[in-house]
């Protein structure tokens, strides 16, 4: 079982290495001359005025949350998906009503506009 | 068989000194978004040392949910806070005393309870994939706590709106 994290485990490390090698190479091999155009944020953007930690709309929360509710619905389907072929009708039976409760929460989510943007 | 254990001692103090390493920075951080990004490291953790118990589920269930989703939870409630991402340089003694009082309990309550407790250890470690196992008991024994979770989180949607909805 354990061998077949290995994959993962080397995927973990390139991904790791990937974006700090040439972060590190850029910083060794190329000339530095900053000037105040360079060093702003973004070159040939905007600068920015006041503070940049501004409060977020408190609409994003809620989609977070429902994206947090239908992640762990998601998780569940997975075993009972790989479990399918030894449950049968029953199997099935039961995902449908798990899947029907929370599908009374989306249409109340639908029915209170929760889902559209103003 | 040597070869693996070493290999997975190797890596188990590897990642246990990153998780140490990663919660430090998460609680001597200054700014909540860094705080909240060396929480990711710390959790990422508790992620492999399930890979290293065999519970192949539990890890991917928790990079999915917590790694994933319940981070982005903490992003959004961290930008949602007017003013208060960068935490003032020095709290009140009183409350300094009392948070390093609460930590102190905290972490003897722990520590005396993975001593003191007898552990069940497997005698032989499991190594086969658990998710069929868990899907097979989800849907036989354990069907009522899954239909009860199920309604749970529809509780939570419909608590979350109903609270969020009032701006």
């Amino acid at each position: 079982m354990l061998e077949s994290f290995g994959p993962v485990a080397i995927f973990v490390v390139v991904a790791a290495i990937f974006p700090i090698l040439p972060l590190v190479l850029g910083s060794l091999i190329a000339p530095k001359k900053p000037d105040r155009v360079k060093l702003q944020p973004y070159e040939s953007g905007m600068e920015t005025i006041g503070p940049t930690h501004i409060q977020f709309r408190t609409r994003y929360y809620l989609y977070a949350l429902i994206f947090v509710i239908f992640d762990v619905e998601a998780i569940y389907l997975f075993p009972w998906a790989v479990a399918l072929d030894q449950l049968g009708l029953f199997g099935l039976i039961e995902m449908g009503i798990f899947i029907a409760f929370l599908l009374v929460a989306f249409a109340y989510a639908w029915k209170k506009r929760a889902l559209e943007w103003e | 068989m040597a070869a693996t254990d070493v290999f997975v001692a190797i890596v188990f103090y590897l990642v246990a000194a990153t998780m140490i390493l990663a919660g430090a920075s998460m609680v001597l951080a200054r700014n909540m978004v860094r705080s909240a990004l060396w929480l990711v490291l710390t959790l990422a953790g508790v992620a492999v040392m399930y890979v290293l118990l065999s519970a192949d589920f539990l890890a991917v269930a928790q990079i999915l949910v917590y790694v994933g989703a319940i981070m982005i939870l903490m992003l959004f409630a961290i930008m949602l806070t007017p003013n208060q991402v960068d935490l003032p340089s020095a709290a009140p003694q009183a409350q300094r005393i009392s948070a390093a009082l609460t930590a102190l309990a905290v972490f003897g309550i722990s520590v005396f309870v993975m001593l003191s407790h007898r552990w069940n250890v497997r005698a032989v470690p499991l190594d086969a994939p658990s998710s069929e196992r868990l899907g097979v008991l989800l849907m036989s024994t354990y069907v009522l706590p899954f239909e009860i979770a199920s309604l749970l989180l529809t509780a939570g949607m419909i608590g979350a709106i109903v609270i969020a909805r009032e701006e």
